[in-house]
């Protein structure tokens, strides 16, 4: 005997359901979020916190939350937070420090505080990373530099790795590594002066033994950036002892040659 | 006061123009359909959860591409079914031949041979033991007969709409889920099921 038709649709359209579970919802709208999001909060020590484009309250930052365009970034005293992009460059974040994602991924203001940002070289022309603060800006194409704004609005800028150029309305310079420029309201940026970069990003610690401690949960682990300052003295080092031993060879060769042509 | 229930169509436009709560409300009103839309395929809870929140990214990316003078579900509903077929397709790829759902000759062959083991002869059978073999029934269809079965009857898609999920004629809506019926109903009774146990 076969099934009656009729029996058999009303029995498909009986068929029960499964009931989503009860964080499907949140999960779907944080996975949504986060593509277009322009970075993600990575380590966070002390009190970081977060105000959304055109909300007037701050709620606390956690790491993994994402960062929107128009979104601000406080830290207290004590809070010290690093923030991913999707490009691998990364900005830290030292205690009362305030960032704002103002127009896009590589546009950013600095009102206050002081960051150290990794940026990452992109391949397209006219891509440049550009910090604002309030009297000067700053425009990198990779590098990895720290900026401070102090109370009194100047900005003081001392570049690790690659080269930075720091203008503002008076005028402008080009800042190497291990070099440090001023600038402020009333004149351009200062004539970088050589600097020791060390004690200058102390800070950094708490934010890279976190990351140690947290490896476990975060795939992104924190190189300390005084290995670029090492990396760049073991590169003099390196350079000096190269050119050293070229010379020796080409003495000994010269010497063997001179024999053989006497 | 009464509240304004918006059309899928008007959130989807908000999104567009940029409001996140249309977004929110067009999840709250799609998660289960499509959760369940995914569970007629791939018939594991979590994996189809994990599928739901991929089919919303998918949503999103494609975003650009919806035409809001046409209707949102059988929109949802395509983009979840590419991306249902992508898995599945995943799923073949990798899974060893040991590990696939018996085919619809496999199943009949065991249920020939062994007719005394099978849990659906007319004295044992009850409610949800039939729903297990409706939806084991469903699994063994071709694609073509099972995308009809689930969208025409487990979600009671019109023809019109099913259609255009499909991009197949209206006409071949109709021939193609009498066939589909047939072939679910020839298994069902293959597996001993008859019309009294629907009672």
């Amino acid at each position: 005997m076969s099934v009656n038709r009729d029996k058999l649709v009303n029995v498909l359209m009986e068929m029960p359901e499964v009931e989503p579970s009860r964080n499907l919802h949140a999960q779907i709208i944080h996975k949504v979020k986060k593509m277009d999001s322009v970075a993600s909060l990575g380590v966070t020590v002390g009190e970081v916190y977060i105000q959304e484009k055109g909300s007037e309250c701050w709620e606390i930052a956690l790491p993994g939350d994402a960062l929107f365009e128009g979104d601000t970034l406080s830290t207290h005293t004590n809070g010290r937070t690093c923030i991913n992009f999707k490009d691998g460059t990364q900005i830290w974040l030292n205690q009362n420090t305030q960032l704002v994602f103002t127009a896009s991924t590589r546009k950013l203001s600095l009102p206050q505080g002081e960051i150290l940002a990794f940026v990452q070289r992109m391949k397209q022309k006219g891509n440049q990373f550009i910090l604002q603060t309030p009297v000067s800006r700053v425009e990198v194409l990779g590098t990895v530099f720290d900026a401070t704004v102090l109370a009194d609005e100047s900005c003081t800028l001392s570049v690790l790795k690659g080269a930075v150029r720091f203008s503002n309305e008076k005028g402008s310079v080009k800042i190497t590594p291990n070099m440090q420029s001023v600038a402020d309201a009333h004149c351009a940026p200062s004539k970088p002066v050589a600097t020791n970069l060390s004690p200058m990003i102390q800070w950094t610690n708490a934010l890279v033994d976190k990351s140690e401690q947290q490896k476990h949960l975060n795939p992104i682990v924190l190189t300390h950036p005084r290995e670029l300052l090492a990396e760049k003295s073991l590169s003099w080092t390196y350079a000096i002892l190269t050119w050293l031993g070229s010379g020796f060879l080409g003495f000994i060769l010269g010497w063997i040659i001179g024999l053989l042509t006497h | 006061m009464t509240e304004i229930i918006q059309s899928d169509e008007d959130l989807m436009q908000h999104y567009l123009d940029g409001s996140n709560d249309a977004f929110e409300e067009l999840v709250s009103r799609y998660e289960k359909p499509i959760l369940n839309f995914a569970y007629a395929y791939l018939r594991n809870s979590a994996a189809s959860e994990d599928l739901v929140q991929d089919i919303f990214v998918k949503l999103v990316e494609s975003r650009s591409q919806y035409n809001p003078e046409r209707p949102f579900k059988p929109w949802i509903y395509q983009v979840a079914r590419n991306r249902i077929y992508d898995e599945l397709r995943k799923k073949k790829r990798w899974s060893l031949k040991w590990f696939q759902p018996a085919s619809n000759t496999d199943l009949t062959r065991t249920i020939e041979s062994h007719p005394g083991d099978t849990t659906t002869s007319r004295d044992t059978v009850n409610r949800s033991e039939i729903f297990k073999v409706v939806q084991e029934g469903i699994a063994t269809l071709d694609d073509r007969c099972r995308d009809l079965i689930v969208l025409r009857f487990l979600h009671g898609i019109s023809t019109h709409d099913v259609a255009e999920i499909l991009h197949i004629p209206e006409g071949t809506v109709h021939s193609g889920t009498h066939r589909a019926l047939a072939n679910l109903e020839s298994f069902l009774t293959k597996r001993g099921i008859t019309m009294e146990d629907f009672a």
